[in-house]
């Protein structure tokens, strides 16, 4: 692999010798300015929260800066000295790849349609989630799933209280019942650590809900029987699709 | 009888700074009109691609999003090597013994930034091509991405200060990280290290802009070079790795890991394949802990940063092919030894 990358040097260029000189050139400064193009299109338009925490959008900012200057520069360099330069054999379509598809394929979170039995998170997955605090009908499906966990996975004292969840709908054929499973993804630093959580909600004709779908659900802590054990699971009193959320993740 | 055109003097630094503001004028251009590029912000392939292939590609992006600001700060900390240590000042702090170079390595890995490989590689790149010795290098990137403070400070809070994966953790990868070093740098360096790339690169270009312009130009320059050098090994790493994550079911690897020994090799090989950043991975070492062994647990946080996808590749840029191979090779296997004694006298 080295070897297609070693660079050497053009030693008095003929005209086509120039030419590619010039195309190198000009790609190289395309590959870093399009590179810091598409990490500041991310972070600043919004959809870096599909890949990141965004603690790390200023980082992500910072580079994306720190790209174009570097662009300018190889651009100048270029300039004042064409055709003279070493030059890298090969690897650019490598270098390619995340502008294009950092640009051209559309920005989405995680589907658990996606990798499913990738992640884990199936319905008795341990969530290692931290113990939460306040009303619960603030919380989120993945500090229920800690709160159910500490209780043993039963409801205990948190049976008939409220909850209202945001999440996207998930289907698991090992489990039928006349419901479905809002879940969300868990991310400490990016997708790369995504961890699901979930939650199955009692609501008729809730098969018939699109895969992925999110959905805002609010019901009541009771108990369904999936695969023969009483669960912990949402008895919802309404169920409400909504659009894409900005941050579709939840961060630890 | 025709006039050459004059050279030096004030048209040439007319020349420069017209070629600055074409150069930027041309990357801005550039920008504007990626950015306009009709729904760049939504994407324009049409449709919903396959699950898996959007899954793939999200994972992608999101490892190269977390890795290039460390890529960008190891190219920039390359080529200020390259630019202001001389080869002297190497020999002259580094000690030249195998263990106490050695046991320097681990000591930078404590102190001096990159933290991860995508930044640590072009350092220990630079410092061995500037004549640091075999055992420096070798034990420095082995150890600064798991010991760095950053990543002790995420293991002690996802883990609640336990001494066994903290002080665990620090331990297995100091002694990892020194056997290894001692055992490649016995041979000679030429054998391990690549040679060197063809000479610096030779510019005329005499920047009268001032000392400091001439020095951030060089600085990019080079900076620039490390980055075309280092960045499609990235690029190759995290592709092998999002595809492996998309397409290969996590819980079946995690199936095969039951019991003390398969237990180490299963989180071992998840940490190959994951490439997470060590600043993080604490958090999902503790997801495995209620299921997975004490040492397989300890295994994860030890062999993960110092040997995945990612760095398998980057490691190519600085030793040959059979050099990668011992590198990853000893490494697996000390961790591995040092994993499964956990689990023999802590009990797993």
């Amino acid at each position: 692999m080295n070897a297609a990358f070693a660079a050497t040097p053009d030693q008095r260029p003929d005209r086509p010798g120039r030419l590619l000189a010039r195309c190198r050139d000009l790609l190289e400064v395309a590959i870093l300015a399009g590179t810091g193009a598409m990490l500041l299109q991310k972070a600043l338009g919004g959809a870096l929260s599909f890949y990141l925490h965004p603690r790390y959008t200023g980082l992500v900012v910072a580079s994306g800066g720190a790209l174009l200057l570097l662009a300018a520069a190889r651009g100048r360099q270029a300039l004042g000295h064409p055709g003279g330069m070493a030059r890298r054999r090969g690897g650019y379509a490598v270098l390619l790849l995340p502008v294009l598809l950092g640009l051209l394929v559309p920005a989405r979170p995680l589907a658990w349609s996606g990798p499913s039995a990738a992640v884990p998170g199936g319905l008795d997955a341990p969530f290692a989630g931290s113990s939460p605090e306040g009303d619960p009908r603030g919380w989120t499906i993945a500090q229920w799933r800690s709160a159910l966990r500490e209780a043993g996975d039963a409801p205990g004292a948190l049976r008939g209280r409220e909850a209202e969840v945001v999440g996207f709908v998930r289907h698991d054929a090992r489990y039928p019942f006349d419901g479905f499973f809002v879940a969300r993804f868990v991310i400490v630093h990016c997708v790369v650590d995504a961890v699901g959580t979930n939650l199955p909600v009692s609501w008729p004709a809730g098969g018939q809900l699109p895969p992925d779908g999110w959905v805002r659900v609010r019901g009541r802590l009771g108990t369904l029987t999936l695969d023969g054990r009483d669960r912990p699971a949402l008895i919802a009193s309404g169920v409400e699709p909504i659009a894409l959320p900005r941050d579709p993740y939840l961060f630890r | 009888m025709a006039l050459s055109p004059p050279i030096g003097g004030a048209n040439e630094g007319g020349l420069r700074r017209r070629a600055w503001w074409v150069a930027v004028a041309g990357v801005l251009a550039l920008v504007a009109l990626v950015w306009r590029i009709p729904g760049a912000a939504q994407g324009v392939v049409p449709g919903e691609l396959p699950a898996r292939l959007a899954a793939a590609t999200t994972i992608f992006l999101g490892i190269f999003l977390e890795a290039i600001p460390f890529l960008l700060l190891g190219v920039l900390v390359s080529a200020a090597i390259h630019l202001w240590v001389s080869p002297e000042s190497i020999r002259r702090l580094i000690p030249r013994a195998p263990l106490p170079a050695a046991l320097a390595g681990v000591l930078c890995g404590l102190t001096i930034l990159p933290v991860c490989e995508c930044g640590t590689v072009p350092a220990t790149r630079r410092l061995l091509a500037k004549g640091a010795p075999l055992p420096f290098g070798v034990a420095y990137l082995l150890a600064a991405p798991a010991i760095n403070p950053v990543a002790i400070a995420s293991t002690w809070i996802a883990f609640n200060g336990n001494p066994l994966f903290v002080g665990g953790r620090v331990a297995l990868t100091l002694l990892v990280a020194l056997i290894v070093a001692l055992l490649l740098g016995t041979d000679a360096p030429e054998r391990v290290l690549l040679p060197a790339a063809p000479g610096d690169h030779h510019d005329h270009e005499h920047d009268h802009g001032g000392r400091g312009a001439r020095r951030l130009l060089a600085l990019a320059r080079h900076a620039n070079d490390e980055f075309f050098e280092m960045a499609r090994y990235l690029i190759a790493g995290a592709g092998l790795a999002a595809l492996l994550q998309a397409f290969i079911p996590r819980e079946a690897l995690l199936a095969l890991g039951q019991g003390p020994i398969w237990s180490v090799a299963a989180l071992m090989a998840l940490a190959v394949i994951l490439s997470i950043c060590s600043t993080v991975d604490a958090f999902v070492a503790l997801g495995f802990a209620f299921a997975f062994s004490p040492g397989a647990v300890l295994a994860f946080l030890v062999f993960g940063p110092m040997i995945d996808l990612k760095s398998i590749l980057l490691f190519g840029t600085i030793f040959r092919r059979r050099a990668v191979v011992a590198l990853v090779g000893l490494t697996a296997i000390w961790v591995a030894a040092g994993a499964l004694a956990v689990n023999l006298f802590a009990g797993g």
